[in-house]
């Protein structure tokens, strides 16, 4: 291909081709002083995370990119006037003349290193990786939206913002900037997000129009909001004590109480698909003895723990008689509880106080209020759970590992394999699963973790 | 730095060259019990921390009590307590309770605290010299402050209280407290002080701002209401910090749980949700 004088070419336009390995000569761009035989060969690169295929040369043992090839991949424009090569992505360019470009077959090679720092992209050598959007960095918190759009959270100087993230590119879009709120929590059909603020006013962002409505003015304090299957509802843990279960209705923001039963302190609400039935943790205060009336100084205190341990109970809102039904009795933590879809069954991680103990996966038939393990093979870390989908961060030898665990039958099945650095799995409603590990995103594509954050 | 196996040429580029590792995300298997007991008033706070904590460090296990203030410390001086919440610094000297040699005073969050009467009580401020007399049992009748002819009947936290520490140290100017009398009732934590506003006519106390609710009425102090933007813009007084204490500078899922309820995330969210302060609010 002959360069014009002035030539802009719109990259994105333009197609990559050569496939063939293709032996010519090459020639500097300043003159045509030496000459040695070079060959063109197709190179991949992973650009922004995607595949593409980049024309390189290998000068004197340094490896040169197509201008064309990488600009295109990246979507910058080529202007060309004069002999001098002018790259441009966004606001940054780059000027390639003399002997930093090296001419091959009518097509114009340079060090790419150079190149893409100067227009803001990275890349590293030997991996053939580029990255030109901007990552996000310091994400804290992740949820899936859609199988192509995470939501992922940093906190800020005051605040927090909370920004959509295409699982593809990497590429993120602020969606809330934000302070004094709660946690985004996303709708089951992933159409909106809902949070409070410190007055307790409950808000709605509709993911489609990015236009936040107030849902309701009532002002009680509201933890723990969970959607209800339709998204007509919000249901939460309500005052400062976490006492009462209530509802928010959307369409008018009424509050109403599910259940009042005048027992403090709940947590770790879950929702049953039918909003019907609850199950959630409920933590007993140790009881404290102490005489005010004797010398400060003989610490005349005693703390007797004795049956304080996080139990989990049960409640069926149909039953509406305020009488949760208690579904452990032991002296094990409970951890990440969730009831099944259809309610028939809670899930949690029991964690003794043994330090050599390791964490196992529990089921609870509700019914029958029998507990048994489900996974006891690893040291369990964490149970994401989305319904009836189960997934496991345990340890697996030196690292870590992440299985899918069949809730009928207790099959467990090993997904992937990661490092002891992976802190927390995110599970979507269709079994995609994202990681977070030393304060990187990473998405499972075809089998294989990649980075989405930095 | 390890990081998945199965991992793409992508992901290994990602994690070239950064090298920071963020608390909470290396905290995955923290583990450890901690002890926490003092401040009623800190309570739903530390239970809300804690609940939110264990999510990122399920291995962690937090048993927090209440008792008043100073068991606080003195659980921790004692060995039984790895914190002790408390809503004054402990490492100092204060009205009726000397410092507690060896703790750190850990700042958690901001308090502020309200004069609070029956909903029958037709007065909407009071001076701090109104106080005083009040709550020393010199002045013993509402129109003597410009309210109705009725018998005051005076409502304190028994000895021990961090809210009554503050209110003695902020609204009093230090004053005592009376200690008897036909018309003076001493309750034990915030919750029966709130019933006793409510139920009994004619009643003073003092609690938590996050406390009132709209069966009482809330005083201004000197004209000045008792709301969060007037404590930060130093105009409202009687507020005080709430504080962790530990033996010594903690270590491990204490030292991380603490810079947890510090953290901006916590800080900025459900202490606000809780109606305290944040501690930066006040720099």
């Amino acid at each position: 291909m002959q360069m014009k004088k002035v030539v802009v070419i719109s990259m994105l336009a333009a197609a990559i081709g050569t496939t063939a390995v293709t032996p010519v000569m090459a020639q500097t761009n300043a003159a045509s002083q030496t000459q040695q035989a070079l060959q063109i060969k197709n190179a991949t690169f992973t650009v922004n995370g995607k595949a593409v295929a980049i024309r390189t040369i290998n000068k004197s043992g340094t490896t040169l990119v197509s201008v064309r090839d990488i600009a295109l991949a990246i979507g910058a424009e080529i202007n060309v006037s004069k002999g001098v090569i002018k790259v441009q992505l966004n606001h940054k360019s780059a000027t390639l003349t003399g002997s930093a470009v090296t001419s091959v077959g009518g097509n114009s090679f340079t060090e790419p290193k150079a190149l893409l720092e100067k227009l803001g992209a990275t890349y590293v050598a030997g991996s053939n990786v580029v990255t030109s959007i901007k990552l996000l960095a310091d994400i804290e918190q992740a949820a899936w939206i859609n199988p192509s759009t995470l939501l992922a959270s940093k906190t800020i100087e005051g605040g927090r913002e909370d920004y959509l993230i295409d699982t593809a590119t990497g590429r993120s879009e602020l969606l809330l900037a934000s302070s004094n709120t709660s946690d985004l929590v996303i709708s089951n059909d992933g159409t909106k997000v809902a949070y409070t603020d410190e007055n307790g006013a409950v808000y709605v962002i509709t993911l489609a129009t990015k236009q936040t409505v107030q849902a309701s003015t009532d002002n009680s304090i509201k933890n723990e909001l969970q959607w209800s299957a339709d998204g007509s509802a919000l249901f939460f843990l309500q005052g400062d004590k976490n006492s009462v279960i209530a509802k928010v209705d959307l369409a008018d923001g009424k509050v109403t109480k599910v259940l009042e039963d005048k027992v403090d302190y709940k947590a770790d609400l879950s929702v049953s698909s039918d909003g019907g039935k609850f199950a959630f943790t409920v933590i007993k205060q140790p009881k404290v003895t102490a005489d005010a009336g004797k010398d400060v100084s003989l610490d005349d205190v005693a703390i007797d723990a004795t049956g304080t341990e996080p139990q989990l109970y049960f409640y069926d809102a149909a039953k509406a008689d305020n009488k949760p039904v208690q579904l452990t009795n032991d002296k094990t933590d409970k951890a990440f509880p969730q009831i099944s879809a259809d309610g028939s069954k809670a899930y949690f991680v029991s964690l003794s106080d043994d330090a050599n103990s390791t964490g196992t996966l529990e089921v609870v038939d509700i019914a029958g209020k029998t507990v048994k393990p489900l996974f006891n093979e690893q040291d369990v870390y964490q149970l994401a759970a989305k319904g009836n989908k189960l997934y496991l961060l345990t340890a697996k030898g030196e690292g870590n590992a992440i299985y899918n665990i069949d809730a009928a039958t207790g099959a467990a099945t090993l997904v992937h394999t990661v490092s002891d650095g992976v802190s927390e799995i995110i599970v979507s409603n269709n079994d995609q699963l994202a990681a977070i590990s030393n304060g990187l995103l990473a998405v499972a594509i075809n089998g294989k973790f990649t980075t989405i954050t930095k | 730095m390890k990081w998945f196996k199965q991992i793409t040429i992508a992901a290994l580029i990602a994690v070239i060259g950064f090298s920071s590792v963020h608390v909470a995300d290396a905290a995955s298997k923290l583990s450890g019990k901690i002890v926490i007991n003092g401040s009623s008033a800190l309570l739903p706070l530390t239970l809300q921390a804690a609940n939110e904590f264990k999510k990122a460090n399920p291995k962690v296990k937090i048993s927090a009590s209440a008792a008043g203030s100073i068991t606080g410390p003195q659980a921790v001086r004692k060995g039984i307590a790895d914190i002790g919440a408390v809503d004054w610094d402990a490492t100092k000297d204060v009205p009726g309770f000397k410092k507690f040699d060896g703790q750190v005073a850990h700042k958690v969050a901001v308090i502020p605290f309200a004069t609070v009467v029956n909903k029958n009580v037709g007065v909407s401020n009071l001076t701090t010299k109104d106080l005083q007399g009040i709550f020393s049992g010199k002045i013993k009748n509402w129109k003597d402050v410009g309210g109705k002819d009725a018998e005051i009947i005076v409502v304190n936290r028994t000895f021990g209280s961090g809210t009554r520490v503050n209110f003695q140290d902020k609204a009093l100017a230090g004053e005592d407290f009376m200690t008897k009398g036909d018309n003076y009732k001493e309750v034990k934590t915030s919750g029966d002080m709130k019933t006793a506003i409510e139920t009994t006519p004619n009643a003073i106390g003092y609690m938590d701002l996050a406390y009132v609710t709209d069966k009482m009425s809330a005083l201004s102090v000197n004209g000045v209401a008792p709301t969060e933007a007037n404590v930060i813009n130093g105009k409202y007084k009687v507020w005080g910090y709430g504080y962790y204490m530990t033996k010594g500078q903690p270590t491990g899922a204490v030292k991380e749980f603490i810079a947890y309820v510090q953290s901006a995330k916590f800080q900025n969210g459900s202490l606000k949700k809780l109606k305290f302060i944040p501690i930066s609010a006040m720099k």
